[in-house]
Formats: C-alpha cells, sequence, structure tokens
C-alpha cells in the first residue's frame, strides 16, 4: 500500500541505461549523470512507494542472499534524495547516530557493498568539449571553452 | 580581443552547403576568394567525410558566415558574429575547428567523442581527452608502433559501438608546447583506418611528468562516467549516447592510468592491450 512516507524514485526527465552491475542515470534538466553502483541502484529500483525502508531492505536482502540493515537502506535513500534521484528527498533516520559512525559499523558487519553514487555535471555546451583552437583568448578557458585559459596566437591554440 | 558582435546579424550573397555525417552546413561569404578558402577548409576537415554542394536556398540551422572588415576576420555563426583577429591562419583554422565540432555535436546515427583512436589487431584503442591532454603526442607514438591511425581528435562511434576513422594532420606540440607542428599520419609511416572496427579498450589518461604505466581496470559504469564528459552528442541525445557508450564497453576493456614519457607508455600499453583485451 502506498504510504506518503515511503521514498518513490523518480522517473521523469531521466535517461536510465543500465550496464553489467550498475545504472546510469543521466538527468536532463540538471546535465547530471550518475552511476550507481549494485546496491545503490536496488534499492531505487525498489523505491517504488509500496515499501518502507524495513521492507526495502528486506526485499534488497532477497536479491542479494545476504540480511541487509535498514542502516544501509538509509544511506542510499541518503545519497538518492542528495541527487535528485527520488520524487520527494526522504530524511535518513540513522536514530542519532553520525552518517560516519553508520558506515564504519554496516562496513564491518555486512557483506553486500555500500550503496555508491558517482556523480558528475556533463559540460554546458559541445565547446566546452571540442577542440582548443583559437584566434584570442575569449575563446580560452575551463569555463567557456574546457580548455586552458590563454591563446597563443602563433600557433592558434589555447594553452 | 575578440568581442561578440551580437546585436549585428549578417547575411551573405555567395555560398556553399556540404554535408557530413547527416549534418547540412552552410558556409556564406560576400567574398568569392574567401569563400574558396572555406570551401578548401571543409576538403581539409573532413576528407572524403563530406559531400560539398552548391544549393544557395538549402535549409540548414548551421549556418558559417565569413568576412575579412576593418583589418581582422569576423566570424558569423547563424548570423551573429565574432572578431577573429587579423591571422588569417589562425582563423581559418579556428574555422577548421568549429566546423568539425558543429558536425559532431549534431551528428546523426554516431556519436561524437573527443578522444584519439588508434587500430591495433583488428580492435581499436580509443582514448577520451580534451584538447592539450597529449591525445595527439599519444597517437602519434602508437602509430610509430604500428598501430594504425584512425583519429587524434574525434572517436566517431556507430550505432553499434564501432569506430570509424575521422583523420586530421596531426596537432604535435614541441618546444614544451609552445609550438604547434601539423603532421599528415602518413608522415610518421601511418596506415589510415578504413574500416569501422570494434573498440577494443578505453584508456583513461592524463600526462604527468614521471608517471609510470599503472593500469586500474575500471568497471564498464565507471569508464562510461569518464567518457561522458568528452561525448559531443551527450547534450543532444544522451540517450542514443548512453546506449552506445553501453556497446563500447560490452567488448572493450576500460582502463585508467596516468601516463609519463609518450615512447615508452605507448610500449608498455600495447603490450598489457595484447594480454589483456577481451
Amino acid at each position: 500500500m502506498n504510504n506518503p512516507q515511503n521514498p518513490v524514485a523518480r522517473n521523469t526527465g531521466l535517461v536510465i541505461q543500465e550496464v553489467p552491475d550498475e545504472v546510469l542515470v543521466y538527468d536532463m534538466e540538471t546535465n547530471k549523470a550518475h552511476c550507481l553502483n549494485k546496491t545503490a541502484a536496488l534499492v531505487w529500483k525498489s523505491c517504488d512507494g509500496t515499501r518502507n525502508v524495513s521492507q526495502i531492505a528486506e526485499f534488497v536482502g532477497a536479491q542479494a542472499g545476504e540480511r541487509v540493515a535498514d542502516d544501509l537502506v538509509w544511506l542510499a535513500i541518503d545519497q538518492l534524495g542528495a541527487n535528485d534521484l527520488l520524487e520527494k528527498p526522504v530524511k535518513a533516520d540513522f536514530k542519532g547516530i553520525s552518517r560516519r559512525d553508520v558506515i564504519k559499523r554496516i562496513g564491518l558487519t555486512s557483506m553486500v557493498a555500500l550503496p555508491v553514487i558517482a556523480s558528475l555535471v556533463a559540460p554546458p555546451t559541445a565547446l566546452a568539449v571540442g577542440s582548443c583552437a583559437c584566434t584570442s583568448n575569449a575563446q580560452c578557458g575551463p569555463i567557456v571553452a574546457g580548455c586552458p585559459p590563454t591563446c597563443n596566437t602563433s600557433v592558434g591554440q589555447c594553452v | 580581443m575578440s568581442e561578440a558582435r551580437g546585436s549585428e546579424i549578417r547575411d551573405f550573397d555567395k555560398r556553399f552547403c556540404f554535408r557530413s555525417f547527416g549534418v547540412t552546413v552552410g558556409v556564406e561569404s560576400g567574398d568569392p576568394v574567401l569563400l574558396e578558402k572555406a570551401r578548401e577548409v571543409v576538403l581539409k576537415a573532413f576528407g572524403g567525410r563530406a559531400q560539398i554542394f552548391e544549393e544557395p536556398s538549402a535549409e540548414t540551422g548551421h549556418r558559417f558566415g565569413i568576412e575579412f572588415r576593418d583589418g581582422e576576420f569576423v566570424l558569423y555563426k547563424n548570423g551573429h558574429g565574432t572578431s577573429c583577429g587579423a591571422s588569417e591562419r589562425n582563423f581559418f583554422r579556428y574555422l577548421n575547428s568549429l566546423l568539425r565540432l558543429e558536425v559532431g555535436e549534431f551528428a546523426e546515427g554516431c556519436v561524437f567523442v573527443h578522444a584519439g583512436v588508434v587500430g591495433w589487431n583488428g580492435r581499436a584503442i580509443m582514448f577520451p581527452g580534451i584538447s592539450s591532454s597529449g591525445k595527439s603526442t599519444l597517437t602519434a607514438e602508437l602509430i610509430r608502433n604500428g598501430a594504425t591511425y584512425y583519429s587524434d581528435e574525434y572517436a566517431v562511434l556507430e550505432a553499434d559501438g564501432r569506430v570509424s576513422s575521422f583523420p586530421r594532420h596531426l596537432s604535435l606540440r614541441y618546444f614544451g608546447g609552445t609550438r604547434l607542428r601539423e603532421v599528415p599520419p602518413q608522415e610518421l609511416g601511418a596506415e589510415v583506418g578504413g574500416n569501422a572496427i570494434p573498440v577494443g579498450m578505453v584508456l583513461v589518461t592524463s600526462f604527468s611528468k614521471g608517471a609510470k604505466w599503472d593500469p586500474e581496470v575500471l568497471s564498464a559504469g565507471s569508464g562510461i562516467m569518464e567518457i561522458i564528459p568528452n561525448t559531443l552528442t551527450m547534450l543532444r541525445d544522451p540517450a542514443f549516447s548512453l546506449k552506445v557508450l553501453d556497446l563500447v564497453a560490452q567488448h572493450a576493456i576500460m582502463v585508467k592510468s596516468p601516463r609519463g614519457d609518450a615512447k615508452k607508455f605507448a610500449k608498455f600499453l600495447l603490450e598489457f592491450f595484447d594480454n589483456h583485451s577481451k
């Protein structure tokens, strides 16, 4: 049954590409790319609004063949929310324990990998990806063109 | 100092078009001599991968205008101008670069990645990276070791994940990077790749003085994340881009390593590739 407190994976404005043991997500609204490891991906996929955190832990544990603590799911949900991959962010409940201590504790006791989401922002324009040929400094620079900052006009390249 | 002539919109009465990788580009000028030089730039930039045609009225959303006015060259893109200094050589190099970039961003049915590519035993080694990251230097060393030249600027990934060639004269730096020499790949003894070939390795590397070959094998997802910042079509068509990058990752080993001297690095790289490619 849907409970408004249950996490729900966002599915609008995203391009999703599954690769072995990972999921790539491209957010078309922010031009951010994310790589979810297997654990993070399993948690994300099970956020369908019908499961609370304990039920997600049970589901992920069944998939992984290992018992999974609620804290591990909270870690994933925390990251998913921070990366705008949930419909609404859900405040992680680590029951007063610091995130760092939670990670230490899970790391020592769990065979299931910690959830990891790697992210980057794609360059805003193709120019920022392309060649660094130039005729003046205005065509150089890391922000404008993804190039070194100064135009060497004798060779026509940003250096 | 370059400045945009943003509010000034220009149309020209002389024009030719070319079509490359599904993109139609118009090049215009009021000066027939400049237009002829631009035509030579297109032939140099695209080789056999562009068809030039005279059709002034052809519809295109990609228009480049060129003009020499008040002692400097002005480049217009879709009517809006930017001053580009007085050097004709630099101006046409810049035009070459922008035309290739425009086609790369809007290419149909393939994904352009800013990367060097060589062929080795029927598979490609692709090394993504922005300009000045040493792609041309590494490409030159690999082809001196017998690899086939595919590109030192853009990997052209086809819809099935194979890579085809997109040759140009290599831009090799010397005198500490302050000088540039353009060298045809054949001058380095290279054969230029013909057919599209599968990618056998994606190498993520950057130059660091004194660095030694220290390969780390990446997961498919991590490897694709390294390619994304160098993928021209990512913004326009992320779904197709990711699908093609996934096809590459299915057949290629993804490796990350710093690199020092390109001569030594090239030998280690090729040996590693021979021992580890899928």
